[in-house]
């Protein structure tokens, strides 16, 4: 199971800070030792409040992101509002436990910000849902733990959360090889959901 | 294939007449009519629904009628009309209700979970071969922090309200409420105590506190709770 979570290969890595989540991951596509591409888009905006990063299978990643964004357009649609963090990341566990024996291979980072404040959740392939502060996952997850352990506080201004953000991808890019090219992020507060992209700086 | 109907047949199945009635949505508005006069307020901090409770037999235990029910923690039915016909949509609503909370964790919207059963009733007005629902309920529910009282029709249709009142006692109850409330809105003890002089005069006898049902939901504890005898009695 975890060979194929890592057959694409990815570092992504997820953080609250006072006011809001950061979520953050490299752009490199490696099938086995073939670097396919460098522009490999692993987070993804999917509402105005909500975004997700996903490692694993690439097929899987974009397939869920698509049907994910679609439930939570219907949720605004028919609930008229935008749906919490909670209701957002519980969505997607059901949706994935739907396909318990036919799973989609990836694991998944729920982050987002409501009236109750930012929320970031994780998701194992079968939908397993945990609240925390900050996460990391992938084939570069270890690696990229090690900055945020030492360094996490939940003090952060937004400026700190993004420069630790990209320092903890960053990290792991430097030793994993299945990740690197540069590091995808979002930032996601009262004010919505802003993408950012910054290529990687030779340390 | 089904060859077109002769005339009169627009009125005993559901399809459009020629002047674009559908007459069996009329018969069933009628149905509601004649039931037990149920009233709806809506509160500052809360909705209020009361209803009439009758002793149709000496036999009967007319404690068993329940015409105001928990849909879930924060929301309420009150109907009129065919009894069965609310049973039937108050278990589905029930069901709704839940899965909403096992799909998104959170409790569901009183709108959501009255549209979805209204879209069940315009179902049943599609059909020829089926008669609609014979039921009108009033919806008191808690969205977040905000009260929601809400009346549906048997043909499907839903809307807001400040204050809504179903069944035989409607036209005079309808008056008292239009002049009292439509400019001003009470406080859910006011409402309880307004609500139930009301429902006495609709009916136009004398209501002995076992006669009257009584359920509020409000936004303190975002709760439904029926109120026990004791506490109608202190209202009177």
């Amino acid at each position: 199971m975890s060979e194929s979570l890592e057959f694409t290969g990815a570092t992504i890595v997820g953080l609250v800070y006072e006011g809001g989540v950061v979520l953050a991951g490299e752009k490199r596509v490696a099938l086995g030792n073939y670097l396919l591409s460098k522009a490999g888009k692993k987070v993804f905006k999917v509402l105005d409040n909500v975004g997700i990063a996903s490692a694993g299978l690439l097929a899987d990643m974009q397939a869920i992101s698509k049907i994910f964004a679609a439930e939570l357009r219907m949720y605004e649609l028919i609930n008229k509002r935008l749906p919490s963090i909670r209701s957002a990341a519980k969505l997607l566990s059901n949706i994935l436990y739907s396909r318990k024996y036919f799973p989609y291979l990836t694991t998944i980072l729920v982050g987002g910000i409501d009236s109750s404040g930012p929320h970031l959740y994780s998701l194992d392939p079968i939908g397993s849902l945990i609240e925390d502060k900050y996460v990391t996952l992938g084939s570069g997850a270890e690696l990229s733990l090690s900055i945020l352990e030492s360094e996490y506080n939940e003090k952060l201004a937004k400026s700190e959360a993004v420069e630790l953000a990209y320092k903890s991808v960053k990290i792991a890019c430097g030793r994993d090889v299945l990740s690197g090219d540069g590091v995808d992020m979002l930032v996601i507060d009262s004010q919505g959901v802003e993408e950012l992209f910054r290529p990687l700086k030779s340390i | 294939m089904f060859s077109p109907p002769s005339m009169g047949y627009d009125r005993a199945i559901t399809i459009f007449s020629p002047d674009g009635r559908l007459y069996q949505v009329e018969y069933a508005l009628e149905a509601v009519k004649r039931g037990l006069t149920t009233i709806g307020i809506l509160c500052t901090d809360g909705v209020v629904l009361l209803a009439e409770r009758r002793k149709f037999s000496p036999l009967l235990d007319e404690m068993t009628i329940e015409k105001i029910v928990k849909i879930d923690d924060h929301i309420g039915f009150a109907y009129a009309g065919l009894g069965p016909d609310a049973r039937v949509l108050i278990d589905i609503a029930r069901n709704d209700a839940q899965i909403h909370r096992l799909l998104y964790d959170e409790p569901i919207p009183p709108e959501t979970l009255i549209r979805r059963i209204c879209d069940l009733k315009q179902n049943y007005t599609l059909y020829a071969g089926a008669r609609p629902f014979g039921v009108a309920f009033l919806v008191a529910g808690i969205d977040n922090t905000k009260p929601i009282l809400m009346g549906t029709e048997p043909g499907g249709a839903y809307a807001g309200y400040k204050a809504h009142v179903l069944g035989a006692g409607s036209q005079i109850a309808q008056e008292i409420l239009e002049k009292e409330l439509s400019n001003k809105a009470l406080s859910l003890k006011e409402g309880i105590k307004f609500g139930i002089q009301v429902l006495k005069k609709a009916v136009e006898r004398e209501l002995s506190p076992a006669e009257i049902e009584a359920a509020t939901v409000d936004v303190y504890t975002k709760k439904f709770k029926r109120l026990t005898l004791e506490e109608i009695k202190s209202y009177l």
